[in-house]
């Protein structure tokens, strides 16, 4: 069974890892999926209910941030993330596009923490044909780093995600997934007079597919 | 401010031990792959000790560079190969060793703390 947020996943590692020799990064490659693999089976197996893709983004993340880990093997990789030239308004982010729709998205329920925000698909069917859905995070002093991911995968339909910061200023704007079956974003917006309530905003109109926004952020 | 430097010196700490428990790990468990390490290291520590996959792996990686660890693909119950870690003949002679050391810095970092004269 595919599983695309995995493959999303050890796609951004392999390129964090692009430094390293060949058989060395398969190496790497190969460890880390068997170990998710392992993990995602693990937790599903505990609660049969738990959305596989919400269970992939949980495991991913805590395994650590691609950059991190290549930066670990002293691999940290000189490609910055490719910019999909199509998406240009998206170069000033920084941003690596990844885009993931998860199936049948009616609200994203975000849930601040200390040291991690993370951001979930809520199981229910998709009935209304025009929706919006609204929700925010805070982001508190301590935090050090912020890594914002927009994974959309689209059946049919349009949607579209935003998120500003709290002096409302855009930081990722993703209104017009109509066209592609699939887009993810990740930025790592600068925090400085930033700090407080980040917005997220939804819009989704006769479509079906998946949304997943994750946001996470890291104390000093 | 105090907490934060707290939180540093505990991390600090837990850090200097890694290897070490790592080495432990292995050498009571082997063959044993990255997956259930990592949650034996928690599970021995009561939850003390959680490091991410991302830093274990790379320290695994390193060990297996050093001869100290070495490292083959089984066939795993859930079906995708793991890749299982033993002790190399010179790992047993470090964990050996180290395990000697550790005793002793505890022995001397308990005594400073509780003040120290001889």
């Amino acid at each position: 069974m595919t599983n695309k947020i995995l493959d999303e996943y050890l796609d951004r590692l392999r390129s964090a890892l692009a430094a390293l020799p060949a058989d060395e990064r398969d190496a790497v490659l190969a460890e880390t999926r068997s170990h998710l693999e392992e993990a995602i089976h693990a937790r599903l197996r505990m609660d049969p209910s738990a959305g596989r893709g919400r269970v992939t983004l949980e495991e991913t993340v805590a395994f650590g941030d691609p950059a991190e880990i290549a930066a670990a093997r002293g691999a940290a990789s000189q490609a910055a993330a490719k910019r999909p030239r199509r998406w240009p308004r998206w170069a000033s982010y920084g941003v690596a596009v990844v885009v993931v729709l998860l199936v049948a998205v009616v609200a994203i329920d975000l849930v601040n923490k200390p040291a991690q925000y993370t951001a979930y698909q809520r199981d229910n069917v998709l009935e209304a044909h025009t929706a919006s859905v609204n929700d925010t995070f805070e982001v508190r002093p301590r935090t050090q780093t912020l890594a914002v991911t927009i994974v959309v995968e689209r059946e049919s339909g349009c949607a579209g995600v935003r998120i500003t910061d709290p002096t409302g200023e855009v930081v990722l704007d993703q209104w017009d997934a109509c066209g592609d079956v699939r887009r993810s974003v990740e930025a790592k917006p600068s925090l400085t007079g930033r700090v407080g309530e980040w917005r997220v905003e939804v819009r989704h109109r006769d479509f079906t597919g998946s949304i997943l926004v994750h946001a996470r952020g890291t104390l000093e | 401010m105090a907490d934060a430097y707290l939180g540093r010196l505990e991390r600090d700490m837990a850090g200097g031990a890694l290897h070490l428990l790592l080495l432990g790990l292995i050498a009571r468990k082997a063959p044993i792959h990255g997956y259930a390490l990592i949650r034996a290291l928690a599970e021995s520590t009561d939850g003390m000790l959680q490091f991410k996959p991302g830093t274990i792996y790379p320290i695994l990686n390193d060990l297996e560079k050093q001869g100290i660890v070495r490292s083959s693909w089984v066939s795993g119950d859930t079906g995708p190969q793991r890749k299982a870690y033993e002790l190399t003949a010179t790992g047993r002679e470090v964990l050996a060793g180290a395990t000697t050391s550790w005793a002793r810095l505890r022995q001397a970092v308990d005594h400073t703390l509780a003040g120290g004269k001889r």
